[in-house]
């Protein structure tokens, strides 16, 4: 799943809300800040992106504000998209 | 001095029984007595210019039948004249005063008819001095109305008109003063309740504009706030969009099916991968199953407690699947040889355990009730 090609790196994002569990996988740039990638995400996934929250699978939290880069570095490119009232949980 | 003549005291007086110069009377004689030295007589009986036995008093320390002797005398007629005047002038004056005051007792009381009608709208004042003022106030205004001449005359009565005139006005500016007090007083509260009430209203009028105010703050801060997070998010979108031409879906898919597909019998499918491998190191277990290792530690700490797995957990990493028959088959054999040692133990276990990886195998416990699990 994890690609360093050109500058863009690629996240598969689950969304764990739904019980199918439909997952998207982004190739987005390096530089790009987070914040951007889970909007996208979220609008993909037609969820509100201002009560969504990107976790590890681990269920570790990330923190979007920092680049797309820093973040498949530090968590990889296995992520879980939740609804914000579940952070934690 | 001598030749005066000699005498003879008898009974507190004595005579000269030769006199060669009389004196006058009141004249005061100077003696002498044959026993105590000198003293003085007093003779006022004797007349004057009359040729008689002198007698006089004798003063002092005399007894009778002593002799005495005339050395001189001092003529006082004059003076006791004055002394004789001074006391009955003084006799006279003593016996004025009490005619006096019998004579001011007399002047109020026929005017105390006046008195009365004139002080039934004053004050009750102390008993002690209500006739006084009676008589002050009547005496007062009868002097006002009373012709000079009747003041002339009546010495005792302007006296007491003067003195009940300055009582009564001493009382009546008392009154005045204390009336004048009590209205300061009324006064003086009323202006420092008015006071009061003014400074109430002006703190509730300053508490009011500083609510006022406080109030104004928030709404301004709330603005700002709300400004600033409006901006945010058009900042915000603003660089999203920016950045989303950039982005692209590589590829999408739901990870449903294989998640229930395996799901029903994953538990199952765990312990059986277990049991088939006999000794399998619990990394790669975690990896089969995509587990942590230390969840795969737990899984089969739990398993064990339910019953579902049985086996030992080697310090190596590894997991060893024991059945029961196989510990039964031991525990026999301990049994039965009653006493046996370790080593001989352990090479006797080797042939009633299995180690070997089994590809398929249906045991005793496979054929046994099969429980379902929900994946966790």
């Amino acid at each position: 799943m994890a690609s360093g090609a050109g500058g863009k790196v690629s996240f598969k994002v689950t969304l764990t809300s739904d019980p199918k569990l439909p997952f998207k996988v982004f190739s987005v740039p390096e530089g790009a800040p987070f914040t951007a990638v889970l909007k996208f995400a979220a609008e993909e996934f037609k969820v509100p992106p201002q009560t969504s929250a990107i976790i590890t699978n681990d269920g570790v939290g990330i923190n979007p504000q920092q680049s797309a880069g820093n973040v498949f570095l530090k968590h990889g490119s296995e992520l879980r998209l939740i609804p914000r009232d579940r952070v934690g949980a | 001095m001598d030749g005066y003549g000699n005498g003879i005291v008898f009974n507190g007086s004595g005579r000269i029984i030769q006199p060669k110069r009389i004196p006058g009377t009141g004249s005061r004689i100077l003696i002498s007595i044959d026993r105590s030295g000198l003293l003085f007589a007093l003779n006022i009986f004797f007349p004057e210019f009359k040729p008689l036995p002198l007698n006089f008093l004798v003063c002092g320390a005399v007894r009778c039948g002593d002799r005495v002797k005339v050395l001189s005398w001092e003529n006082f007629a004059d003076k006791m004249e004055d002394m004789f005047v001074a006391i009955l002038s003084m006799l006279l004056v003593v016996a004025l005063i009490p005619l006096y005051l019998w004579r001011r007792r007399q002047v109020p009381q026929s005017h105390e008819q006046e008195a009365q009608v004139q002080h039934r709208e004053t004050v009750v004042r102390p008993t002690g001095t209500r006739s006084r003022m009676r008589r002050r106030h009547t005496s007062a205004a009868s002097t006002s109305s009373a012709p000079p001449a009747a003041e002339e005359t009546d010495d005792g009565s302007d006296e007491e008109a003067l003195e009940g005139e300055y009582y009564n006005a001493k009382a009546s500016k008392k009154k005045g003063r204390k009336k004048e007090e009590r209205q300061a007083q009324r006064q003086a509260e009323e202006a420092a309740r008015e006071s009061r009430h003014t400074k109430q209203d002006r703190y509730a009028e300053i508490r009011r504009r500083k609510d006022e105010e406080h109030e104004a703050k928030e709404r301004l801060l709330e603005e700002e706030a709300e400004a600033r997070k409006a901006k945010e998010e058009e900042a915000a979108a603003l660089e999203f969009e920016k950045w989303k031409g950039e982005f692209s879906v590589d590829a999408e898919g739901t990870t449903e099916n294989e998640v229930q597909d395996g799901s029903q019998g994953l538990l199952y499918d765990f312990v059986e991968y277990i049991k088939k491998q006999k000794c399998i190191p619990l990394e790669d277990l975690a990896a089969e199953f995509k587990l942590r290792t230390q969840d795969c530690i737990n899984r089969i700490t739990s398993l064990e407690d339910m019953g579902r797995l049985s086996g030992v957990m080697d310090d190596r990493g590894k997991y060893i699947h024991i059945s029961y028959e196989e510990m039964q088959a031991v525990a026999d054999y301990i049994k039965r040889e009653g006493r046996v040692s370790i080593a001989h133990l352990a090479s006797k276990s080797n042939q009633f355990i299995d180690l070997e990886p089994k590809a398929a195998m249906i045991t005793e416990e496979e054929l046994g009730a099969q429980d379902e699990i929900a994946v966790a």
